[in-house]
């Protein structure tokens, strides 16, 4: 059968990963909160009862509206818009996630309305229940919103690491990957720490408390700061599990995917050294701006773990599987043959008589199929920059051998007089667009140039360029930058 | 197709045709009480009926429950329920019709993106309707924000319905829409087709209302005279302007006619007006009574839910009738593919733990009250 053809958007200048990407990260930092929140508050009860802090039944009252403004609310409207937008961004991707893994994401959802009817009935009615009552609501709550996480991280791991699923399709083979347990582990101190730093700033806004009941929150609500500790062993247990060229990618190979990783690691550090020696050895207090500050730093540490996570995956959305493109990894070679911008079903291309002529439509017909979720024309990670300085015949053999170009990039996915329409495009590009362009066919000897394409398509094959030339590449590169220093 | 719903199908599309089914009538019962709730409480904040703003909640401590004050204090509960019930339908129908949902997501872009800020706008404003800083601005102030829960609301519904119409074209429509670089779909049906639903959201919510109310009354917490003969009138009103918004539906477009008294939705058709009638009667048994007793609430309950799963039904039928055979015997295929995944028994087993536990929740919560209080509002 058919793959389905979706038609594709313009997003202009943003790159299409960045809006998913910025989502994911606000969804994640919001979906860390929920469920640390939970965490901390039956830690809070428990204090409460036991008597060892007269004001943590206060607090966690406080804590929880906030909890429920924000997590409640904003939480479960992005948790919905990561799907909307990974059906704009990529519907085969998501279409793949969905159909592999339904049950899965069926039993989360039952977690799910168990995480929510548990908060609201805290919500709603803790004031008024026995101190038992409340305790087993919020365990309730938090075993709740642990597993959502739990069910999740699986899928999610899945993308990077999907193992022998590639070829058993097994759901638990999927979804008990390499990347499992240390994601799951991970995340889950990364939830307690997120849901402390937001407890400090909660802590400072409350009305009515004397400095001394203020300080022993502080220190009784850095206690979920401690496993912190555990982050470097969990993250390095993380990349470890990584795909070899992935993790070269993310420790050197790539200077953006480094960076974030350094971003990352680098806030949790100061995040982490703060809270275990200042706040719990040294028994210091914190104001509101310094924990906001914290906060702060955790959504860093956080968005740059989340973009290196989305990052390492390429050239694949899932690996092994699915390209970045949306193109499947068995179907390059049939596209080779009857190429992509041709095939039947195909979306016409919008404001057509913009283009100069039929091999420029091709081209931009190219570009929409092949480049766009990426890559842009002018703006982020566009095209027009990445190639300028690039000679035709360069862009010929560069974009027909493409895996070979870059490692982290997917074979190209057509025919040759496909590759020569993009360059065509891109060149027309180049040129801003004027109204007159003449095609291959009226000023070069078409045969000869298709036939060059060819050649470069056929050394480079039709498979992406194999784990170990990825590793080897991305090593290299890592090498000659270290040396460069 | 020509057998009555979803028998007339393989094992694999009827299991997921049922399980959408079920799932969608859960989240209409939550959406129907946030659509039609926001437009109430708009209603009374507008011509000045209810009060607002925290403080307001404070002096209401001692004074009897309205149908508004109850509706301005659930309704983000409700609408987080109807989020949260939604996203097992929104699931389903990626199985069921993956292609044709995620192409009118796709061609509506933006448009349809937007339903996202918007919702959440309508979520927040409507816990700024409880807020103090609200009972100190003018009219105007208070009218527009009293609004825009209902505004934002109506134009996810509508934004749904657009979607929906879209996603049960064909390639060839979809390529010509696509081409013009429109954002915005619209088909005559739109209206009557949204009027049949969000008329029919009246009834469910002062369904739900009369439950709350009648919780309030076993438990002999204050309560305004006048709200029962005041949501019997609704309700009934609500029932009517479902028929007549039903009938302009019939009229707007004949050829749902064919599908309504076809073999596939014929039956779901007679259980959704039997639902109706059973409503009346029920409605105007407490209407005359002026108070809500067990007996015609179970009977107006028992009519909803035939109404809202036969209406669900005739719904189904119209999307798998207008894709045509064809097409829904590619789906099928994909149906039976979906069925080899494995994870059902795991879900099942979940599923079966998680609604125990919810279950325990409202225990926990009705055996463990230390202290009434009319905060605890309707419950």
């Amino acid at each position: 059968m058919q793959p389905d053809i979706y038609p594709i958007n313009d997003f202009g200048p943003l790159m299409k990963g960045l809006a998913i990407g910025g989502l994911g990260i606000f969804h994640v930092f919001l979906a860390q909160f929920a469920i640390g929140g939970g965490f901390l508050m039956c830690y809070l009860q428990w204090l409460d009862m036991n008597k060892k802090n007269t004001v943590a039944r206060a607090f966690l009252d406080s804590y929880f509206k906030f909890l429920v403004l924000v997590s409640f609310v904003m939480g479960a409207v992005t948790g919905v818009a990561m799907w909307f937008t990974s059906i704009q961004v990529s519907p085969r991707t998501i279409g793949l996630m969905v159909s592999s893994f339904h049950w899965v994401w069926a039993t989360e959802w039952t977690f799910f309305s168990l995480e929510v009817v548990s908060g609201y009935a805290f919500y709603r009615y803790g004031k008024h229940l026995t101190d038992q009552a409340r305790l087993t609501l919020l365990i309730l709550y938090t075993i709740a919103a642990w597993f959502s996480l739990f069910w999740i991280n699986g899928i999610l791991s899945w993308q990077l690491t999907p193992g022998d699923w590639v070829n058993s399709k097994s759901v638990w083979v999927g979804f008990f990957n390499a990347g499992f347990w240390p994601s799951l582990l991970y995340r889950t101190v990364a939830s307690m720490s997120v849901a402390a730093l937001v407890g400090l700033v909660v802590v400072n806004f409350i009305p009515n408390l004397q400095r001394s009941q203020r300080e022993q929150l502080v220190r009784q609500v850095a206690t979920m700061l401690i496993p912190m500790v555990l982050m470097p062993f969990l993250g390095a247990w993380y990349i470890g599990s990584m795909p070899a060229d992935s993790r070269a990618w993310a420790t050197g190979g790539s200077v953006a995917m480094t960076m974030f990783l350094t971003i990352a690691v680098g806030s949790s550090a100061l995040v982490g050294i703060y809270s275990v020696v200042a706040l719990w050895f040294g028994r210091l207090y914190i104001n509101g701006a310094t924990s906001a500050l914290l906060v702060l730093l955790a959504f860093g540490a956080s968005a740059g773990g989340e973009f290196v996570r989305e990052g390492v995956r390429k050239p694949f959305t899932v690996r092994e599987t699915l390209y970045s493109n949306s193109i499947h990894k068995n179907e390059v070679a049939a596209l080779r043959i009857s190429g992509l911008s041709t095939r039947p079903d195909q979306y016409p291309l919008r404001h057509a008589d913009r283009y100069a002529n039929d091999q420029i439509k091709q081209g931009a017909l190219v570009f929409r199929e092949q480049c766009s979720v990426c890559h842009t024309l002018g703006g982020v990670n566009a095209l027009d920059e990445l190639t300028s300085s690039w000679s035709v015949e360069q862009m010929r053999l560069n974009i027909a051998q493409l895996q070979q170009t870059k490692p982290f990039m997917p074979p190209f996915a057509g025919t040759a007089l496909e590759v020569e329409a993009l360059v065509q495009f891109l060149s027309w590009n180049h040129q801003d667009n004027p109204d007159v362009w003449p095609m291959t066919s009226t000023q070069d000897d078409l045969g000869a140039i298709v036939g060059r394409i060819q050649s470069y398509l056929d050394e480079a094959g039709t498979e992406p360029a194999d784990a170990a030339t990825r590793h080897r590449a991305l090593q290299e590169l890592a090498n000659k930058r270290w040396k460069g220093r | 197709m020509d057998t009555i719903f979803p028998f007339g199908f393989p094992l694999a599309t009827a299991f997921y045709l049922t399980l959408f089914v079920v799932t969608l009538v859960l989240h209409v019962l939550f959406m129907n009480y946030v659509l039609a709730g926001t437009a109430w409480l708009a209603w009374s904040i507008v011509t000045g009926r209810v009060r607002l703003g925290a403080k307001s909640a404070e002096i209401a401590k001692n004074e009897p429950a309205t149908c508004e004050s109850i509706l301005a204090d659930w309704i983000p509960t409700m609408l987080s329920g109807a989020i949260t019930a939604g996203v097992a339908p929104l699931l389903f129908v990626q199985i069921l019709y993956q292609r044709e949902f995620y192409t009118a997501n796709l061609l509506l872009f933006n448009r349809w993106m937007s339903i996202l800020p918007i919702l959440i706008l309508g979520f927040y404003s409507l816990y700024v309707l409880r807020s103090n800083w609200l009972t100190r601005r003018s009219a105007i102030v208070k009218s527009v924000t009293g609004l825009l829960p209902f505004v934002c609301v109506a134009f996810v519904a509508y934004s749904w319905t657009e979607n929906h119409l879209l996603s049960m074209n064909g390639p060839e429509k979809w390529k010509s829409f696509y081409a013009q670089d429109r954002q915005f779909y619209f088909e005559p049906q739109i209206l009557p087709r949204l009027a049949v639903w969000a008329f029919g959201s009246i009834p469910t919510m002062c369904l739900w209302l009369a439950w709350q109310l009648h919780y309030r009354q076993s438990v002999k917490l204050p309560l305004d005279p006048s709200s029962t003969p005041q949501l019997s009138r609704i309700a009934i009103f609500g029932l009517i302007a479902s028929i007549v918004g039903g009938t302009t539906y019939y009229l707007s477009a004949p050829q749902i006619a064919t599908i309504f008294f076809g073999p596939m939705a014929r039956w779901y058709l007679i259980l959704a007006v039997a639902g109706v009638i059973a409503q009346f009667f029920g409605w105007i048994k407490i209407h005359r009574a002026r108070t809500i007793s067990l007996q015609p609430l179970l009977i107006c309950s028992a009519g909803l839910m035939a109404t809202v799963a036969g209406m669900s039904v005739c719904r189904e039928a119209i999307r798998i009738v207008t894709l045509g055979q064809l097409r829904f015997d590619e789906l099928v295929a994909q149906h039976a593919a979906a069925m080899e995944v494995d994870g059902f028994w795991v879900f099942l087993l979940f599923a079966v733990i998680n609604i125990g536990l919810i279950a325990w929740c409202f225990r926990l919560v009705q055996g463990n009250t230390i202290a009434t209080d009319d905060e605890v509002r309707g419950a």
